[in-house]
């Protein structure tokens, strides 16, 4: 019973892990900006959420349990806050999100493209 | 009573302190009230401008809407992740403009972070109750237009 605990615990983190590194291979890889931050958001969503859980497992039924519990609900209201910072201010700042089609926005790209 | 209520909160907070950190000498304590004290100081600085009340009902409901939320993060997750190991090529950024049904502030962060935190939407711009997102790929813009999400947060905080 112990064992097989520990087994979805361990397997839990190691695939949240999993997660964070693909968030850091996708911050690297993606061609700009903003599809970078989609990339990187891979590391502030089910990575926390795997790993934090996995810990929840291990630790039990505990005060432990409750403060990780805390932390996944800070880190859930906290981290897309400071994602829209980030896209936000670089918006603000004039950066206009490469190769985009759809709405207003992506007219505005059209004529900055044309007149570097 | 108002200076009542501060005291209390501070009174609140201080247990919560005392519970979670389990060190339990003098100048620890110290700390632990001029923390507390600066959290209420700085949180009453902020709150005074937009006092919004909800119903006491949203504190039920919106466990289920988290639930729901976590589903639809283990299925972004997992369409991003195909698209960071796979080729570069399917990517088809994409800008669409969606308008939230619940106009309190409460609803549009409840939104926009949301939007942000189930990868391959991200909420660059809220302007009234319209946000702009960025999405990785066409097919993710136009699940968000479809608006099973704003619905949903609509059912959360209703005006």
């Amino acid at each position: 019973m112990n064992g097989v605990v520990e087994l979805i615990a361990g397997l839990l983190v190691v695939s949240g892990s999993l997660f964070v590194l693909a968030g850091g291979i996708g911050a690297l890889r993606m061609p700009d900006f903003y599809t970078r931050i989609h990339g990187a958001s891979l590391t502030d969503s089910l990575g926390p959420v795997l790993i934090l859980g996995g810990l929840m497992v291990h630790a039990g039924p505990s005060l432990v349990t409750v403060k990780l519990a805390a932390v996944l609900l800070f880190l859930m209201v906290t981290s897309p806050t400071a994602s829209y910072a980030l896209a936000n201010a670089a918006l603000l700042a004039g950066l206009r999100p490469e190769g985009v089609e759809g709405a207003k926005p992506a007219a505005d790209a059209g004529q900055q493209e044309t007149s570097p | 009573m108002h200076v009542l209520r501060l005291g209390l909160a501070v009174m609140a907070l201080f247990l919560v302190w005392l519970l979670w950190g389990g060190l339990y000498k003098t100048p620890v304590l110290q700390l632990g009230i001029a923390s507390c004290c600066l959290v209420v100081w700085l949180t009453h600085r902020m709150a005074r401008p937009d006092q919004e009340t909800h119903s006491w009902t949203l504190y039920y409901r919106i466990p289920f809407y988290w639930l729901w939320l976590v589903g639809q993060m283990v299925i972004s997750n997992v369409q991003v992740l195909r698209m960071v190991l796979g080729p570069l090529s399917a990517l088809s950024p994409t800008i669409v403009e969606v308008e939230a049904k619940a106009t309190s502030k409460f609803a549009l962060t409840l939104l926009g972070n949301s939007i942000t935190l189930t990868p391959g939407t991200l909420t660059i711009d809220i302007d009234g109750n319209r946000l702009t997102a960025h999405c990785l790929t066409a097919p993710t813009a136009r699940d968000l237009s479809a608006g099973a999400m704003i619905r949903r947060v609509a059912a959360v905080d209703p005006d």
